[in-house]
């Protein structure tokens, strides 16, 4: 079974039980289905990708998406879905990767322009 | 093993109840309802697994598994609030198995499939009924504490003005259905915890 998933299982199963919600109590909050919400928390299945979803999810929990431990919630969904998180990409990863890579390629500054491209070809491999 | 032979122990209903008073005690507050999903799932940490099809196609409401870490329910008992009371007398059900047969269970050394199979087809049906009987029991007793049972149907029956027109088996059913909605079980439920506290 993949490692990610359980861990993101647990999280999930602990942060629930720890805003005293049940099974069903969660998924009719969120309007999820309770098979699957049990398989994620199982590290079955993947969560969900869609961000609009995380998002919910993360405040029934009770958790604020726009603050650390939100976005940690989010993160975790992503990395067990096999998805580095965006803005671990665009902060992180991506700028660490496009300085070498510019002066590996021609030893100058790149432009505006080019590091989005780079971004978006990064994001979409 | 030799499940031809076995014989279920038989449990008295007193035990039963006191298993079930401390469970409750272990597990939750005095007020009611019980929450049994909150239990389950947030106390004794058991993963509740919904499943499509179990009460249609296999007629099963629930059941624990035989690791117990794992109660799979119908599905459609979780997302319809209409079987909420079905689903919480099942779970309760399930503890019943939990808290008592399970060293039973233990005992039956059931170690491979093969000797799942030999348990279900060999142990004699009387024998099965005692398990599933006991851990009915067991259900009652926990959603039902007595001591309130007794306060409330006293209540109720203080504002039944024509009380004396009613026969026993009117009353319980008057009863149950009231009591029913306050401990959220359902009427049928409910009317065979009065029958059964009735044969005493």
């Amino acid at each position: 079974m993949n490692k990610n998933l359980q861990k993101f299982g647990k999280l999930l199963k602990n942060l629930r039980i720890e805003r005293n919600l049940s099974l069903r109590e969660i998924c009719k909050l969120v309007g999820y289905d309770p098979s699957n919400w049990s398989k994620i928390e199982r590290g079955i299945i993947s969560p969900p990708s869609e961000e609009r979803i995380l998002q919910s999810w993360a405040k029934a929990l009770g958790l604020s998406p726009k603050k650390k431990e939100g976005r940690e919630f989010i993160d975790e969904a992503r990395v067990a879905q096999g998805i580095i998180p965006e803005d671990i990409l665009t902060s992180q990863d991506a700028v660490k990767c496009l300085p070498a890579f510019f002066r590996t390629l021609r030893n100058e500054k790149p432009t505006k322009e080019e590091i989005d491209q780079l971004i978006k070809l990064i994001k979409n491999s | 093993m030799d499940y031809k032979n076995i014989i279920v122990p038989f449990i008295n209903k007193d035990i039963i109840k006191k298993q079930a008073d401390l469970f409750r005690q272990k597990y939750w507050d005095e007020s009611i309802p019980v929450d049994i999903e909150k239990i389950v799932d947030n106390k004794l940490k058991m993963d509740i697994i919904p499943v499509a099809g179990l009460k249609d196609d296999f007629d099963i409401d629930a059941f624990i598994t035989s690791d117990w870490n794992a109660v799979y329910a119908d599905l459609k008992s979780i997302t319809d609030d209409r079987f909420i009371n079905r689903l919480r007398f099942s779970l309760a059900h399930e503890m019943g198995h939990f808290v008592s047969p399970r060293a039973i269970y233990e005992h039956f050394q059931i170690q491979a499939e093969i000797d799942y199979y030999k348990f279900y087809e060999l142990l004699p049906r009387e024998e099965y009924s005692k398990l599933e009987v006991q851990a009915f029991i067991f259900a009652g007793y926990l959603l039902v504490p007595r001591d309130i049972l007794d306060k409330e149907k006293k209540l109720i029956m203080k504002k039944i003005k024509d009380i004396n027109k009613f026969d026993s088996g009117t009353l319980r059913a008057y009863l149950a259905n009231y009591l029913s909605k306050k401990f959220g079980i359902s009427f049928e439920a409910m009317q065979s915890i009065l029958n059964f506290d009735n044969k005493k």
